[in-house]
């Protein structure tokens, strides 16, 4: 099961790396961006080199920790684009949520509380590197806003759960049922 | 002959009165820090916090709903 969560995870991760690549070049030449082009490429030869690693350790199985490491690379990832596009007023901060939501729907409130405890700490790094001018209040209300929807995300997912674990009791005991009436009748 | 069993609280009113102050003040930490904050390094308590307030709110919650 984790294994193929973490297959389709490499799948989205080469579609939205190559959406996020398309933005960044697209904004770059209509002059909105300064990144450097060898930054651009760097960061995306990063996220090519790491999916093609995960791809040929999820050919063998999926180790418990893949899970814990991919999310946290990403949120990295992500942190290193947010630095080096405009730092807190970057419009690359959606993608933390990419990483949230599609985390904790397939992994649900463990991993929401994890997505959220790694963004927190290398958000605040972003922070550190690249200071706003203006108020800290705005981006400690970012980082809380994100926690929030973390928890909330979280909290759906595990009702979901919760759902799916009742509705495949109920379809055992319909197939118990259907097999012992199926079965073969006592001679009279 | 053997008392009868009495059903056991796993939690007392005296530790919900605890976790409820920790969580009011884990909170008021939360907001000085969002508010007066002059460096970013000071939101690495948040995870810290939050989980703290969070698991104190659900302790009271599910206490008032007779979960435990």
């Amino acid at each position: 099961m984790e294994q193929q969560i973490e297959r389709s995870k490499v799948v989205v991760r080469w579609i939205v790396a190559a959406t996020l690549f398309g933005a960044v070049a697209y904004l770059k030449r209509t002059g909105s961006l300064t990144i450097p082009w060898s930054t651009v490429i760097a960061l995306t030869a990063a996220v090519a080199v790491l999916n093609l690693i995960y791809w040929s350790i999820l050919r063998r199985g999926a180790p418990r920790w893949l899970k814990y490491v991919t999310t946290a690379t990403d949120l990295a990832l992500i942190s290193f684009l947010v630095l080096f596009t405009g730092g807190s007023g970057s419009v690359f901060s959606v993608a933390y949520y990419i990483v949230l939501v599609s985390n904790s729907i397939r992994y649900g409130m463990g991993m929401a509380l994890y997505v959220a405890i790694v963004y927190n700490l290398t958000y605040v790094a972003m922070l550190a590197f690249a200071p706003p001018a203006g108020d800290l209040t705005t981006e400690a209300v970012k980082i809380l806003a994100f926690w929030g929807v973390a928890l909330y995300a979280g909290y759906l997912a595990m009702r979901f759960q919760r759902y799916a674990r009742i509705l495949e009791s109920y379809e055992e005991t319909i197939a118990r049922l259907r097999a012992e009436l199926g079965g073969p009748r006592p001679a009279k | 002959m053997t008392a009868p069993r009495t059903a056991q609280r796993t939690l007392t009113r005296r530790h919900v009165a605890w976790s409820s102050t920790l969580g009011v003040i884990l909170m008021v930490l939360l907001v000085g820090i969002a508010w007066k904050a002059t460096n970013a390094l000071w939101f690495l308590l948040f995870p810290l916090l939050l989980v703290g307030l969070v698991t104190a709110a659900a302790t009271a919650v599910l206490w008032g709903l007779r979960h435990f």
